[in-house]
C-alpha cells in the first residue's frame, strides 16, 4: 500500500513545489497538500496520513498545535515542523511535542526529502 | 543686780544667737545639698541633650543624602558632607553663598525657590541637575521642606539624592526598548521574507532536478540558489539580534570563554599588529552564562577592538568581582563579574556614543552595523549588561556586568 504524505503550508509556492519534488522523485507515495491546520485535521479524518509535514505558523491552528492534536489522536502519524522563524526556541516546542525532524525555511530540498525516503522507505 | 541680770541676758541673747547660727548651717548645708542635686539633674539632663543633639548630628551628618538648608533669602546655612562630599565643596567655601550656584541651571534653581517661598509649593521626588566645584554636572532627585528657625525666620531644607545611575539604568532601558521593538519589527519582516525564500528555494531546487546538469538553465536556477542562501544568512543575523534563543545558561569559566574567541582571532591580531593580555581577578573566572551567547559578546567586541586600531594597538581583557555593585536593576542580591574588554584605538566622539548601540548603526564600509545590538540583546538575555566609555583618540573600553552567582548558590 502506497505511503501516504500530507504537506500542510498556507505558502501556495512552497506546498506546491515540495509536492512536484515528491512526484519527481518517482517513489510510491500518495501526495497531498493541505493550506490550513484545520483542512490537514479533517482530510486525516477522512483517512489518516503516515507523515505531515507542517509549516508553524497559519492563519488558525498553527503547525504546534496541529502536531500536538494528531500526536494525540493519531500516534502512528509522524509529524515534520518547517518553519521560517529562526529561534531555536520552536525547536525545542516541537520537539518537546513529538516532532521527528525541525526544518527552517529556506531549507535544502533534498535533505528534507531524504528525511522523509527514511522514514517512508 | 540688774547687771548680773543684763549679763546673763547677754549671754542668753549669745547662746540663742549660735543655736541659730548653727541653725542655719543646718540650712546651708540643707540649700548645698539641694544645689548640689540639681546639678546633678541639670547635668545629667545636659548629657542626655547632648546625645541626642549628637546623634541627631550623626544622622544628619552620615545620611547618604545630601541636606543642605537656606534662609529665606536662599542663602545656604548648612551642608551636610554627604552633600559636600557630593559637590566637592568644603563648608567654608560654600557657607552664606546663594544656593543657586551650586545648579547647573541658575534660572530653574531661582524658579524653585521663588515657587518655594512665594507660592508654598513644596517639591517631592523632582529631578534637576547641579553643579560641583568642577563643573561636573550631577543630576539630582530631590524634595524640599519648609522649615521656621528658633527666631521666626523662615528656612529651606533641601533634600536630594545623586540619580547617575539610576540614569544609566534608565537609558539602559530604554535602549533595551528601543532594541526590543526594532527586534520584532526586524523579526517580523525576516519571518515574512523566508516564507517566500522557502517556496523560491524549494522551486528552484525542484526545477534543477529537471535540467541536466551541463545545461545553462541549470547553472542560471543554482545562481538562484545560491542568491536566496546570501539573502537568507542576512536574515539569520537579524533574528540573532532580534530574536535571540532562550539561553541555556550553566557554569564555564570565564579565561577558558575568553582564550577559545582569542584562538579564532589569533592570526588576524598578528597581521593587524594589534598586542593582546588578560588579567582574570580572583572570584572572577566562573560565571553563570549561556557559553555560546557569550563567546558571540566576547568575538564581538574584540573584532570591535581590533577595527577600531587599524595600525595596530594593544587590548586588555580584564576581570574583577565587584561585591557592591549590581548588574541590572532586577539583581536582588549585590555582587557582579565585571569584564572589561579596553583598546587603545580610535575611541568614539562622545556626540556618537549612544548611536553605537543602534542597530544598522556603523561606522565600517562593510558593516551591518547589528554587532554591539546583538550583544546588548544577548547579555539582557543573560542578566547582564553592557557599558561603555571612551575618549576620542585614546581608546574605548566596554564593561560587561554578570550577576556573580557562587556555584553551590546555584546548585542548592
Amino acid at each position: 500500500m502506497a505511503r501516504r504524505l500530507l504537506i500542510v503550508d498556507d505558502e501556495e509556492t512552497l506546498t506546491f513545489s515540495l509536492y512536484q519534488s515528491f512526484i519527481i522523485s518517482k517513489k510510491d507515495y500518495e501526495v497531498a497538500t493541505a493550506a490550513s491546520g484545520e483542512e490537514a485535521l479533517s482530510r486525516m479524518e477522512e483517512k489518516p496520513f503516515d507523515l505531515i509535514i507542517t509549516d508553524i505558523f497559519m492563519p488558525g491552528i498553527s503547525g504546534l498545535d496541529l502536531l500536538k492534536e494528531v500526536k494525540k489522536k493519531y500516534p502512528s502519524t509522524e509529524v515534520m515542523v518547517m518553519t521560517a522563524y529562526g529561534s531555536s526556541d520552536k525547536k525545542d516546542e516541537a520537539e518537546e511535542l513529538g516532532a521527528c525532524y525541525y526544518v527552517e525555511k529556506p531549507f535544502e530540498m533534498k535533505a528534507l526529502r531524504q528525511k522523509v525516503f527514511d522514514l517512508l522507505g | 543686780m540688774s547687771k548680773y541680770l543684763e549679763e546673763k541676758k547677754e549671754n542668753i541673747q549669745r547662746v540663742n544667737q549660735l543655736v541659730n547660727d548653727l541653725n542655719s548651717m543646718g540650712e546651708v548645708r540643707e540649700q548645698l545639698a539641694h544645689y548640689k542635686d540639681k546639678y546633678a539633674r541639670l547635668k545629667k539632663k545636659y548629657e542626655e541633650l547632648d546625645s541626642v543633639f549628637q546623634f541627631h548630628k550623626r544622622i544628619v551628618q552620615n545620611i547618604s543624602s545630601g541636606i543642605i538648608t537656606t534662609d529665606q533669602k536662599g542663602e545656604i546655612t548648612f551642608l551636610n558632607k554627604s552633600a559636600l562630599d557630593l559637590l566637592r565643596y568644603s563648608s567654608r567655601e560654600i557657607l552664606g553663598k546663594p544656593i543657586h550656584t551650586l545648579f547647573a541651571e541658575e534660572d530653574k534653581a531661582r524658579e524653585i525657590f521663588h515657587q518655594i517661598f512665594e507660592e508654598e509649593k513644596m517639591f517631592e521626588s523632582q529631578e534637576v541637575n547641579l553643579k560641583s566645584s568642577r563643573d561636573e554636572i550631577i543630576p539630582i532627585g530631590f524634595s524640599t521642606t519648609v522649615f521656621e528657625f528658633a527666631n521666626g525666620q523662615h528656612g529651606v531644607v533641601f533634600i536630594f539624592r545623586d540619580i547617575r545611575d539610576q540614569i544609566n539604568f534608565r537609558r539602559q532601558m530604554s535602549r533595551m526598548d528601543r532594541l526590543a521593538t526594532l527586534g520584532e519589527l526586524a523579526a517580523g519582516l525576516a519571518h515574512e521574507i523566508r516564507n517566500p525564500l522557502g517556496g523560491i528555494k524549494t522551486s528552484s531546487e525542484v526545477l534543477l532536478e529537471t535540467f541536466s546538469p551541463g545545461d545553462f538553465r541549470a547553472q542560471l536556477v543554482s545562481r538562484v540558489v545560491k542568491e536566496i542562501d546570501r539573502s537568507n544568512a542576512l536574515l539569520q543575523r537579524f533574528f540573532n539580534f532580534a530574536k535571540p534563543s532562550r539561553p541555556k545558561p550553566a557554569f564555564h569559566s570565564l579565561p577558558n570563554i575568553v582564550d577559545g574567541v582569542f584562538l579564532l582571532l589569533r592570526s588576524r591580531m598578528l597581521k593587524k599588529n594589534v598586542s593582546y593580555k588578560t588579567e582574570f581577578g580572583t572570584d572572577s573566572t566562573n560565571i553563570y552564562i549561556d557559553e555560546s551567547q557569550f563567546e558571540q559578546v566576547v568575538l564581538n567586541l574584540l573584532l570591535n577592538a581590533m577595527d577600531a586600531m587599524p595600525r595596530g594597538g594593544h587590548i586588555d581583557v580584564i576581570s574583577s568581582y565587584e561585591p557592591d555593585l549590581l548588574a541590572t536593576a532586577e539583581q536582588r542580591e549585590p555582587g557582579v563579574v565585571m569584564i572589561k574588554v579596553r583598546d587603545n584605538g580610535a575611541g568614539i566622539p562622545p556626540e556618537k556614543i549612544e548611536n553605537i548601540f543602534l542597530p544598522f548603526y556603523t561606522t565600517k564600509s562593510d558593516g551591518v552595523g547589528l554587532g554591539l545590538s546583538i550583544c546588548t540583546r544577548l547579555l539582557d538575555e543573560n542578566a547582564g549588561r553592557l557599558e561603555v566609555d571612551s575618549v576620542w583618540g585614546e581608546g574605548t573600553e566596554f564593561t560587561i556586568y554578570l550577576p556573580y552567582i557562587k556555584q553551590n548558590q546555584q546548585e542548592s
